[in-house]
């Protein structure tokens, strides 16, 4: 059974972009941002990012790194990459369900 | 202009968001062109904060000190019993209707009065075993110096209570029961224990309260609170009752005073539930001391 975060709310699919964006190294919320619209195309707002990066710290999948910046890039840790594996393997099978499915009304299967 | 607005909005949220996030953002938001959408997005953050406090990392708990959330219900309800309902023209109106029922809201309006009756008393009672376990503890030479210390705590602020707890009995035995005061009628001699027995119950929390102190009064301030529970049951079922008696007139009755009758329940209700909790878990944590770990 895929953990699915239940408890984020309408967070749940902020807290998977910042996952898949810390996923290829540490960021600040600056480059989340950015990295965040170029990858999906979605703009985030400082008020949702940061809701999401408090559920995602609270629960231990991502974590500051120190830093005397006035930046403080955050990383993601291994539950954090354990947790995001399983969203991305339910969306897989989703797609795939998806696609089956409209395959079949479409009369391509 | 919008930049500015946007960094404001931070001040709304709360402070350990702010200890903690609060650079990052106002950082973000000098960072980024800042529109409506920013300025929305963060007032809707910062309710979200307020809401979910409690896993911003490093937050303390918020709370709010029991004897102010029950001050607050208290004068609440007395400023909703008077002026607010003793005022309202519709308890004197609603005579006539409640004349042309008869014996069913005779029978009714005495249910009511009987069960805030019982309820006043059953809350005075129920600090009785734990003041008589206090005394003997005060003369006997079995318990520990902090025992017979607590104890004899309980018993003077016993004694400081008496005379507020009579004060609020009587005017509730006046109005209910004596036809004193104006202009109360059967609907208002029905619903008045209703806005008093949550205040008696509220002036003796303060004996289980301070009974916690002691961990070997612990059984006694847990038995405080499942007396204090039948208490509460009985407040809630005689506000079914009021709520049956209003129901029979409900077609003369304005929507405000449904409205602020309702709210009373309610209030009154809900304190009654927050005191007799309040002594159910203090007497468990108490008794959790004792317990081997």
């Amino acid at each position: 059974m895929a953990r699915r975060p239940k408890e984020l709310g309408r967070f749940t699919d902020v807290a998977l972009l910042v996952l898949i964006s810390l996923a290829e190294g540490q960021k600040h919320g600056y480059r989340m941002i950015n990295d965040i619209e170029e990858f999906s195309g979605t703009s985030l707002e400082p008020g949702t990012l940061y809701g999401a990066l408090m559920r995602l710290e609270e629960r231990g999948w991502i974590e500051p790194v120190e830093s005397a910046e006035r930046r403080k890039p955050y990383r993601i840790t291994e539950s954090g990459r354990s947790a995001l594996g399983e969203q991305l393997a339910t969306l897989r099978r989703i797609e795939q369900a998806g696609a089956r499915r409209a395959g079949a009304a479409w009369g391509l299967a | 202009m919008m930049r500015a607005v946007a960094s404001a909005v931070l001040s709304l949220y709360p402070k350990a968001w702010r200890e903690r996030y609060g650079e990052e953002v106002a950082d973000l938001i000098a960072s980024r062109p800042a529109r409506v959408r920013t300025v929305l997005d963060l007032v809707s953050g910062a309710a979200d904060a307020w809401l979910h406090h409690r896993r911003v990392p490093g937050a303390r708990t918020l709370t709010v000190p029991l004897a102010a959330v029950l001050t607050c219900m208290g004068a609440a309800l007395l400023l909703m019993w008077n002026p607010g309902l003793r005022d309202a023209t519709d308890v004197a109106s609603l005579r006539g209707v409640w004349a042309e029922a008869g014996p069913i809201a005779r029978n009714v309006q005495g249910m009511a009065q009987s069960l805030f009756g019982m309820a006043g008393v059953i809350s005075v009672l129920s600090v009785a075993p734990l003041l008589n376990t206090c005394l003997a503890a005060m003369r006997g030479s079995v318990h520990g110096p902090l025992t017979r210390m607590t104890a004899r705590r309980v018993v003077m602020t016993a004694w400081l209570l008496v005379v507020p707890v009579g004060l609020v009995g009587l005017t509730f035995v006046s109005l209910a029961f004596l036809h004193a005061g104006y202009p109360v009628g059967p609907l208002g001699e029905a619903m008045a224990g209703g806005f008093y027995v949550p205040l008696i119950m509220a002036l003796v929390l303060p004996l289980p309260m301070t009974a916690a102190g002691a961990p070997s009064l612990g059984s006694d301030v847990r038995g405080t609170g499942q007396i204090l529970a039948s208490a509460a049951l009985c407040n809630a079922l005689a506000w079914g009752a009021v709520a049956t008696l209003l129901t029979l007139g409900l077609e003369k009755a304005s929507w405000s005073f449904v409205a602020m009758v309702a709210t009373g329940a309610l209030v009154s209700v809900w304190m009654t539930i927050v005191v007799t909790r309040s002594a159910i878990r203090r007497g468990r944590t108490v008794m959790g001391q004792l317990s081997p770990a």
